[in-house]
């Protein structure tokens, strides 16, 4: 179970990074990466340490759980750690993507006004 | 597979990196993260893509992680160990650079690790010492006690190494002394424990009770602590076994404050039968730390 923090604290950018890689379904630690890497444009590149790191930090948190251990037919013959995010995962995910949306209209709303 | 000789001395060498990481995140992730790294090692090789540069931030990367994790899991004490030793380190520095620019300073590499090992030992003995106390008067004096030490050690050792002369080093008696009458004082010998036969309040369990001279049925099983706060006490409850650290007092009650900001607390000792079964407390019991300073008799 997810604190009540989690979903009220500002997300680290790695947590909101593999919380929106896992949102469209769930993902083995190399496919968090590259999907991590094209949702940024190449622009985020994470590596094993951050990765598995924030993703350990995400389960104690209840944000993300494993979720089966399979081969994937688009790599090789070895078997892979799915994870998946939770309940509270996708809120707290709805709630960064809120405030993010709420800072937004207040620095558009602060540009327009000042223009 | 990484059929590349680079690609698998890189593997075998992450997998040893990764045993670094605290034993129960290694059972969890480093199985996943060997998987992910073999996978990238694949993706660089199959862009024909150079593998040294990508290993070597992939390397530090996972560094970077396994000292967050390990610090992470560190006690208390284990962190403490850390700071100051990296701060003895950096104090380190001092003369380090110092033999690079300043003429005539020549120290041999022993002599930077007896420092060394001095700085670090004058930091823990501070830091063991004063995380036990609550009054910053106490750390002072805590310190300056140790910088006392740590001039006597410092000038005993330059004195030895530029006179030829290792009798010297009997100086350090003195602060063996000081050691020994340390540990002494911290272990309780020649304090005011009560051991055997001493009273020790029912409720906040304070070890620290001079003996009760008249406790009894009539007298309440009243005593009063070294602090002169009055207690209700048990006489059945040996202070030997009372002595745990850990069970915080409870709130004063059923006594009136006298002086409050006053030490030690004074308050007025209730009538006979007065005191109802509640345990009284003192105003320093408010941390952890000054907790476990109240106990210690002064």
């Amino acid at each position: 179970m997810a604190n009540k923090d989690t979903a009220q604290t500002p997300l680290t950018p790695a947590v909101l990074h593999i919380l929106l890689a896992l949102s469209t379904g769930e993902r083995h630690g190399y496919g968090i990466m590259k999907q991590v890497e094209a949702d940024s444009q190449g622009k985020v590149k994470m590596g094993p340490g951050t990765l598995y790191g924030s993703m350990r930090r995400m389960m104690e948190a209840g944000l993300i759980r494993e979720s089966d251990s399979r081969v994937d037919p688009e790599m090789d013959d070895e078997r892979r750690i799915y994870y998946e995010l939770t309940g509270a995962g996708r809120t707290a995910l709805e709630a960064e993507l809120k405030r993010y949306r709420s800072v937004v209209a207040v620095a558009e709303g602060r540009l327009a006004h000042g223009h | 597979m990484v059929t590349n000789v680079a690609g698998r001395r890189y593997r075998t060498w992450y997998a040893m990196l990764l045993r670094l990481y605290p034993r129960t995140f290694r059972e969890r992730f480093g199985e996943g993260m060997a998987q992910t790294f073999h996978d990238l090692c694949r993706e660089h090789e199959d862009d024909r893509r150079g593998l040294f540069g990508f290993a070597l931030w992939i390397f530090c990367e996972t560094l970077a992680g396994i000292v967050r994790e390990n610090i992470m899991r560190m006690d208390q004490l284990g962190k403490t160990m850390l700071r100051v030793a990296l701060r003895a380190l950096a104090l380190l520095m001092v003369p380090l650079v110092a033999s690079r620019v300043v003429e005539g300073w020549n120290w041999p590499a022993g002599a930077f690790v007896r420092v060394y090992v001095l700085f670090f030992a004058t930091g823990m003995t501070y830091a063991l010492i004063a995380r036990r106390m609550g009054a910053w008067s106490y750390k002072v004096g805590v310190g300056v006690a140790l910088f006392a030490g740590f001039a006597l050690g410092w000038s005993t050792m330059v004195q030895t190494a530029d006179s030829g002369h290792p009798e010297r080093l009997w100086y350090l008696s003195a602060l063996a002394v000081g050691v020994v009458a340390g540990a002494a004082k911290g272990a309780g010998v020649g304090s005011y424990f009560v051991r055997d036969g001493g009273d020790a309040c029912a409720n906040c369990r304070d070890a620290a009770f001079r003996r009760s001279t008249r406790h009894g049925a009539k007298n309440g099983h009243r005593a009063r602590c070294l602090r002169g706060v009055v207690h209700r006490v048990r006489p059945a409850v040996p202070a030997r076994e009372s002595g745990e650290i850990g069970v915080r007092p409870r709130e004063i009650a059923n006594l009136s404050l006298v002086a409050k900001s006053k030490s030690p607390p004074k308050y007025v000792i209730p009538a006979e039968g007065a005191v109802r079964g509640e345990c009284i407390s003192t105003r320093w019991g408010t941390s952890e730390s000054q907790w476990r300073d109240s106990r210690r008799l002064r």
